[in-house]
């Protein structure tokens, strides 16, 4: 038989030999081309975040904190290092829980710490973080205490179960149940060896308090001590102390421990807010503070607590501006720290006079939220203080003294949206100037091109130190340059934006391990993920930020400055949008209303004709009210910004299907060759539709997932697919690129397990019809029956949740994709080729040599996990990454990508191997050397070939 | 027979390169058996006719013709031989094939000119067409042979670089956040 042979299939069937056979991240590569920047999260409670000695007997303390995105860890105070980080709940974390009040981490005895988290208390070994034991409660727990003498842990529920467990085993010491399960738990106190368990009664509104023996559990004692009205809650209160507070509106109570002596502190709370400190049983702090922005205040008192009778002692002075207050007993003396943006000041008990103040050099970027100190009196009188300060944009700094030590990026773990932004779009403007001089004429094309090389005199510098730094790289390995200096020529170098929920937005630099580029505050403190309306790039280095305020933050990405800040007034549950003009540069944002008959808005609201234009062929899609299904509509712009909207089309669920998730192609997804070339050289042609949206629904109620793409133009249902036994409850992501989309679900059925179903689309079934595909242009509205995508699919069996797909993207589209699989339980971001994920793979045979040839090969049901290959993490491990964006580089072999959700983790990927590229692995020195060799045996040879072929003529 | 004819039309019309006659005057050198070649030189002398010369000439170049026919199977063979993987060998084979016939075509006048008279020229024109013929179908192996190597543009998917996908007329924005 003869085969046909087409230089394309050698490169194809190459590119699918490399792939199959090389690995996604070479090691030379591992930890060069890819980052990680570890992160906790931002310290969610001062009593939670506390420098703790790791191993007992040792000198030296790390630092240890439970964040906002519930990870526990230590860091190395002395750098900022992660020691070790645990996850707490399975990153069961949803925005509006109030977590401070679930989650804590508490010192324990012998260099451990103990975690709460809702029901689960682990013990943990504070030196290397290894778990010692978990125990899973059945209700919430309300607190927790460590008994040293006695090696227990003391737990207690909400309900009024009170468990002690062993430090060294976690088996059960004892247990009791206190008030018959009526009342609510709230709080621990460990005072001269007696167990204080404060409670609230629900029915009689009152406050009691039961004593327990540490030893056996037995309950000595009840008090009721007091009235615990309707409008109180409980107060943290320091478990070492002999009182316990609660608080209404306009008091703060501190009942003494067994008596019905109730101290009140009036405290306006709609202003103010405290926080009880206390390092030895008999002293109490308090601090308050007001964080508004126009009446920002902070003050703070020493109480002293005798014979149960709590005595104010001194007031720290009143001052109109923000600082936190922590108090620190390292052996010397009690001292309290109060940290502003600007200084550290030290106060001793006994006096409202500072003892010693830090000027810090420059001011902190932004308040501080609360701080945990280790001040330390000399023997000498000196003092030196080490505060772990968190501020109000997420991020932690270390202060030792009057000098920040290390600033760690906490808040990039808070982020609620991600952009990214081309730095070459911006710097390289060459092709629209070349193509200037092109149409000017010769004397000012030759003037526009002189000064053009005269500018780009200034990346000389750069490039030489670049030159000189690969002539180094030869010999061996050197430190990398500054990346701001140097030309990027390969597209390598992109800023990603974040937003993060407290109200500022980061630009990280890829080429740059992640290094932070900018951060600026937007005029808004907190912002949850709903309160995105979007992230936009707005080209030439320009992004946009719209909050569902209807604020509106143009930021210049390159260089952090705000450019303009507008509000228009946008309903909160708009859909924005951006839309571009294909005649000029102009850009709009646009907001569609979600209700029926209201117009939009768009901004900025010039140019109306060239929106107009804009708007006349385009079709707005958003999901319609309370998220029922897609709406489309038409737009056409007015007066003063606003937008007539006409609905054209709508796509609804039953009522029993709930949207999970609907994507679009991405932005940029070129389809370089719109067919397939088979084995005998026949073609099948994709269905190609700019339009195309993935809408996945489920039905908890019959267990099913239900898959619906759509063209969005004329909201016509492509396509739909059914799932039955399919877990609902657990993650079902999806991800659309080109002519196939690629989800995944948890399966019930016979083949339990997480399910990726990978579906492509042709535009017929039969080969070498191209259908409508070969018209000059073509209109959704247009499309007959017989135009619908004839869909293949294959499903694959893979053994761990997927939380995040995405895909691959290239600048035209010619490298084979990449499936980029999110998989939490290895900490691990995966990459699968598109080759594997192939429905037309043989399944039950082995291929034939045609289908060899096509790349194909025997379909097997289950897609193992190939860490060799598929992992472009490699060795790291990665916590908490649930997105994933993709973006181009300048090379067609290169896509860059970056995760985040809590790390931060960036690499850039090949699918088809670097063909436009040199890898790190190629010998330079080996060319270099022999070209050398080969000039200087040439010297040589000439003179003695000259001298015989003289000699040879002489000789004739 | 033709009726005979004076001597100086003979010796105009014997070939100029004929061995020149021994003159009769000078006596043969001892020894020269004069007998046996007598009869050959009686035979040589009777110059051959117009119309054998035709013959042979065209009989010659029908020899001349059919060379490539020989070689045709070999060609074939070597062709097979060779595979379709494109290599320097294989390559370099597949282009003699293309470049020897269309040497070869390209000089056809040339390549009969020898055989070629006025008298032959109607005769030499079906020969000439078998050659060129021949070294057609030695163009039509070499061919067979690209096509086999796959290089010939036959299929829908060699045209698939210069097929693009329809401008779309309408544009659709969405967000579903």
């Amino acid at each position: 038989m003869w085969l046909r042979h087409n230089p394309l299939h050698y490169l194809l069937l190459a590119g699918s030999l490399l792939s199959s056979s090389c690995r996604a991240v070479f090691s030379d590569e591992a930890f060069h081309t890819d980052f990680q920047v570890q992160l906790f999260g931002t310290a969610l409670d001062p009593s939670s975040t506390f420098f703790h000695q790791a191993s007992a007997g040792k000198a030296g303390s790390l630092l240890y904190t439970l964040s906002n995105r519930l990870i526990i860890g230590a860091i190395n105070p002395k750098d900022g290092a992660q020691v070790w980080r645990q996850r707490l709940g399975e990153g069961t974390v949803s925005e509006t829980n109030d977590l401070s009040k679930l989650a804590r981490l508490r010192k324990s005895k012998d260099g451990r710490v103990v975690s709460v988290f809702d029901k689960a208390i682990a013990l943990w070994d504070a030196a290397t973080g290894r778990a010692i034991w978990e125990y899973s409660a059945s209700i919430t727990v309300a607190d927790v205490v460590t008994l040293e003498a006695e090696n227990l842990l003391v737990v207690a529920l909400k309900g009024g179960e009170v468990k002690a467990i062993k430090l060294e085993s976690g088996e059960i010491a004892w247990e009791t149940l206190v008030g018959e399960g009526r009342d609510v738990a709230s709080n621990f106190n460990f005072v001269d060896g007696r167990l204080f368990l404060t409670l609230s009664e629900p029915a009689s509104k009152a406050l009691k308090t039961v004593v327990i023996s540490p030893a056996t559990g037995a309950q000595l004692e009840t008090f009721v001590d007091g009235v615990f009205g309707p409008s109180d809650t409980h107060v943290l209160t320091p478990q070492l102390l002999p009182v316990t507070a609660f608080r209404d509106s306009e008091h703060l109570k501190l009942n003494t421990l067994g008596t019905k002596n109730t101290k009140s502190l009036a405290v306006d709370s709609k202003f103010h807010d405290y926080r009880l400190h206390a390092v030895t049983k008999d002293l109490l702090f308090i601090e308050y503070w007001a964080r508004s922005a126009d009446s920002a205040t902070s003050w703070a008192d020493f109480y002293t607590i005798k014979d149960g009778v709590v005595t104010k002692k001194v007031d720290l002075p009143y001052e109109n501006g923000i600082s936190v207050f922590s108090l620190s007993d390292t052996g010397s003396g009690i001292l309290a720290a109060r940290v502003s943006r600007s200084d550290i000041r030290i106060y001793g008990p006994e006096s409202d006079a500072q003892v010693m103040a830090f000027e810090l050099p420059s001011m902190l970027p932004s308040e501080p939220i609360h701080a945990v100190t280790e001040v330390v009196k000399r023997r000498d009188g000196a003092i030196a203080v080490r505060a772990a300060v968190t501020l109000e944009d997420g991020n932690m700094v270390l202060i030792r003294n009057d000098q920040v030590v290390w600033t760690r990026q906490e808040s990039l773990a808070s982020a609620v949206a991600a952009e990214f932004v081309d730095v070459h779009e911006v710097e390289d403007a060459l092709e629209k100037t070349l193509h200037a001089e092109e149409t000017s004429n010769l004397v000012t094309a030759y003037i526009k091109r002189v000064t053009r090389h005269i500018g780009e005199l200034k990346y000389l510098p750069g490039w030489i130190a670049g030159f000189q730094q690969s002539i180094m790289g030869i010999f061996g390995p050197v430190a990398p340059i500054d990346a701001t200096v140097a030309k990027d020529p390969f597209g390598y170098r992109k800023f990603v934006v974040f937003v993060t929920r407290f109200g500022w937005v980061t630009a990280i630099d890829t080429a740059n391990r992640g290094a932070v580029v900018w951060t600026i505050q937007l005029r808004t403190a907190h912002i949850l993920e709903k309160d995105i309306k979007g992230i936009f790039h707005f080209g030439k280095g320009v992004v946009v930020v719209v909050l569902s305020t209807g604020d509106i933050y143009k930021i210049n990405a390159i260089t952090g400055r705000g450019i303009h800040k507008t509000a228009v007034q946008i309903l909160p549950s708009a859909s924005v949008m951006t839309i571009e003009s294909s005649t000029t540069d102009d850009r709009w944002i646009i907001a569609v209303p979600v209700k029926e008959g209201v117009k939009g808005w768009f901004w900025p609201n010039d140019k109306e004709e060239e929106l107009t234009k804009a708007l006349s062929k385009a079709t707005l899609s958003r999901k319609c009210e309370g998220s029922s299904g897609i709406c489309g509509y038409t737009a056409k712009p007015t007066t003063d910004g606003r937008l007539i909207l006409t609905p054209t089309w709508s796509f609804r669920l039953p009522p029993n299907q709930k949207i999970v998730s609907i994507s679009t192609r991405p932005a940029h997804d070129p389809i370089a060759s719109i067919g397939k070339v088979l084995g005998d050289r026949s073609v099948m042609y994709k269905y190609v539709n700019p339009h195309l949206a993935l809408l996945v629904a489920a039905a908890p109620s019959t267990s099913s997932i239900y898959l619906y793409l759509l063209d969005t133009v004329s909201g016509t249902v492509l396509h739909t697919s059914i799932q039955n036994d399919a877990d609902t409850t657990r993650p079902i992501v999806a991800t659309i690129a080109e002519n196939w989309y690629v989800y995944s679900y948890y399966s019930n059925s016979v083949a339990r397990g997480t399910q990726l179903v990978v579906t492509d689309f042709y535009a017929s079934s039969t080969k070498n019809d191209p259908g409508h595909l070969l018209q000059p242009s073509i209109s959704s509205y247009d499309q007959p029956r017989s135009a619908s995508p004839y869909g293949i699919s294959h499903a694959f069996i893979f053994p761990h949740p997927i939380t995040s797909l995405a895909t691959t993207t290239t600048r035209q589209g010619i490298t084979t994709r990449s499936i980029l699989l999110s998989v939490p339980k290895l900490g691990s971001l995966l990459s699968i080729n598109k080759r594997v994920l192939e429905p037309r793979r043989p399944v039950g045979r082995e291929p034939t040599a045609e289908e060899k040839e096509e790349g194909l090969f025997k379909y097997d049901p289950f897609l193992g996990v190939d860490h060799g290959r598929g992992s472009l993490s490699h060795i790291r491990d990665l916590v908490g990454i649930d997105k994933v964006i993709t973006t181009p580089s300048l090379l067609e072999s290169t896509s860059i990508v970056v995760g985040w959700g809590i790390d931060i983790f960036g690499t850039r990927t090949s699918p088809s191997e670097a063909f436009d590229v040199l890898g790190r692995g190629f010998n330079k020195l080996a060319l270099i050397g022999s070209v050398l060799a080969v000039g200087v045996g040439t010297m040589f040879l000439r003179p003695m070939v000259r001298k015989k072929q003289i000699g040879q003529r002489w000789a004739q | 027979m033709a009726p005979s004819q004076p001597a100086w039309v003979i010796d105009l019309k014997t070939s100029p390169n004929s061995r020149p006659k021994a003159p009769s005057n000078v006596a043969d050198p001892p020894g020269y058996s004069a007998g046996s070649s007598s009869k050959k030189s009686q035979k040589q002398i009777t110059p051959p006719t117009q119309a054998e010369t035709d013959d042979l000439k065209v009989k010659k170049a029908w020899e001349v013709a059919l060379a490539p026919a020989k070689s045709l199977p070999m060609n074939m063979i070597m062709m097979y031989m060779s595979g379709n993987t494109l290599q320097i060998f294989s390559i370099m084979m597949t282009a003699m094939l293309f470049m020897n016939p269309l040497r070869a075509l390209s000089s056809v006048g040339n390549t009969f000119s020898k055989f070629d008279g006025e008298s032959t020229h109607s005769r030499l024109l079906t020969v000439k067409l078998a050659y060129i013929g021949l070294q057609i179908l030695t163009i039509v192996i070499g061919i067979w042979k690209v096509n086999a190597m796959g290089l010939l543009p036959t299929t829908r998917s060699d045209w698939l670089a210069w097929e693009h996908a329809p401008v779309p007329l309408e544009t659709s924005i969405s967000n579903f956040r």
